[in-house]
């Protein structure tokens, strides 16, 4: 599961770049769509500023911060 | 909801998206131009160095884009051996912001609409009868779609492009605006070095006065979560303590092979959608605004009686290939090797340099001179090249 933290988002969309599912949607923020997330970690890995993690045993539809 | 109706949407407000814009519109079709941003430019994500080069056969570089001229490269190696050479093109950092806000005015009096603070959420086709792009709250119909939008390319996946990045072809970049008393005048400086950028380099664009714009790209293989931020905060605490800070940023810089095919039924790929930039620079604003205007050319010219037909817009990929596209395929090969290139022998190579006076030296012969001592990486780089 990967939740965003609004706060350290910079919108730069590397994220969404390697996301292989197409799971990460930039709108007007960010969204994950925990439904298609396969948890691979590679967003989390390559977001220049950390603003993404991955969190162990969130209840479905927690990662849609 | 209704539609509006256009011949050629152009989604990506950005250098290459404009230029689509302006020469779709230019040749008499109906065009609109997409963005997510409120207004063209803004925040710049980017180090702003271009050749004039660049500029040559796309739009006329204005003198008030102009921040510095280049005269000088400098190579910094891992150990701080440094390397300073002549620029031997003519390039400038220019003002990104202002650049596109021209552009875009420019697009907008050939007949271009634009539409800002809209963030095209999926594209479909419309069994045979064009497109369908749909934000939240509007639904646009274009027989023609050139996909613009950036490093992303999230768009051309409804489409049937793979376009996700692999982790050894992307870097991941944190990039800020500096004002300190030690940049140096119309020069870019570029460290390289696994400590301060594993996989990529660091780098000083003079940007006018005592400003630079100070950058860094790790290679996403080589990345961990949040570490351009770091490495780029420590960098320049070394180098420019004190240093006033401002327009801290980050992005992604596709250094993969350019997708494809370009083109789909009537959607066409370009700019950072399509993945094309300098392998070995990371600059792709030149190629940005060279693929737009063919983008922007030929979908134009693929109308017949006011419909679209598709089989015409092949040419574009054609006109890219036989240009930037096969520089790119050149630099793509040498970042391969480059990115197994030890310290030591980027070390190897800026002692060769200064022992040889690098004026009198092409970069060819210093790397040479270092392949000479490693014949098995330079047996890696002639197989690719070939
Ligand atoms: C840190 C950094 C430094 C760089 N430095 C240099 C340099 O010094 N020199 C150089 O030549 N190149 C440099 N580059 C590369 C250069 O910035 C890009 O190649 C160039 O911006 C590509 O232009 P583009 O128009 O294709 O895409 P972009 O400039 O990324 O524009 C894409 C646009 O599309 C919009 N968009 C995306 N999706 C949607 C959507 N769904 N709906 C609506 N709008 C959308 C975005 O808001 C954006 O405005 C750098 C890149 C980075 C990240
Ligand atoms: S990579 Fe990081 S900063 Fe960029 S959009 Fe994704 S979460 Fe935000
Ligand atoms: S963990 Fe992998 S699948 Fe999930 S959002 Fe990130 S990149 Fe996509």
């Amino acid at each position: 599961m990967i939740v965003v933290d609004k706060q350290s988002c910079d919108q730069c969309a590397t994220c969404v770049a390697v996301c292989p599912v197409d799971a990460i949607l930039l709108d007007e923020r960010l969204t994950i769509d925990s439904g298609k997330c396969i948890g691979c970690g590679r967003c989390a890995r390559v977001c220049p500023f950390g603003a993404l993690s991955e969190v162990c045993g969130q209840p479905a539809g927690a990662g849609k911060e | 909801m209704a539609a509006r109706q256009f011949d050629i949407a152009v989604i990506g407000g950005g250098p290459c998206g404009i230029v689509a814009a302006t020469y779709a519109a230019g040749g008499g079709r109906k065009v609109c131009l997409i963005d997510r941003k409120p207004s063209p430019g803004h925040p710049v994500r980017c180090g702003e160095a271009i050749g004039l080069k660049g500029f040559a056969s796309t739009v006329e570089l204005k003198p008030e884009w102009i921040q510095s001229k280049i005269s000088y490269m400098k190579l910094v190696s891992p150990s701080g051996i440094t390397v300073t050479v002549p620029n031997s093109y003519e390039g400038y950092v220019v003002d990104r912001e202002r650049m596109e806000k021209d552009l875009t005015t420019d697009a907008v009096a050939r007949g271009a609409e634009f539409i800002a603070d809209t963030s095209i959420v999926s594209v479909s086709s419309r069994n045979g009868d064009g497109y369908e792009c749909r934000s939240r709250d509007s639904v646009i119909h274009a027989q023609c779609v050139i996909l613009a939008e950036g490093v992303e390319s999230r768009l051309a996946r409804n489409l049937g492009w793979s376009t996700s990045l692999s982790l050894r072809d992307i870097h991941s970049c944190a990039f800020a605006r500096i004002a300190h008393d030690g940049v140096e005048p119309g020069t870019c400086v570029f460290y390289l070095g696994v400590k301060r950028a594993p996989g990529g380099y660091v780098w000083v664009f003079h940007r006018g006065g005592n400003t630079a714009n100070v950058g860094l790209g790790v290679l996403g293989e080589s990345c961990q979560k949040g570490m351009p931020r770091t490495l780029l905060e420590d960098f320049i605490r070394e180098k420019f303590p004190g240093a006033r800070v401002s327009d801290l940023h980050c992005g992604g810089v596709p250094m993969g092979r350019w997708i494809r095919p370009l083109v789909r039924g009537g959607v066409m790929l370009a700019g950072d959608a399509a993945h094309m930039m300098n392998c070995v620079s990371g600059a792709g604003i030149a190629y940005a605004l060279y693929s737009g205007k063919i983008a922007g050319t030929v979908a134009a010219q693929s109308f017949v009686n006011g419909k679209c037909r598709p089989e015409m817009l092949g040419s574009y990929q054609d006109q890219w290939a036989s240009f930037y596209g096969k520089q790119q395929d050149r630099s793509h090969a040498i970042k391969e090797v480059m990115v197994g290139f030890p310290d030591v022998f980027l070390d190897d190579v800026a002692r060769s340099a200064t022992k040889n006076c690098a004026r009198k030296m092409s970069i060819l012969s210093i790397f040479v001179k270092a392949f000479y001592k490693r014949p098995l990486l330079l047996l890696k780089v002639v197989r690719l090249l070939r």
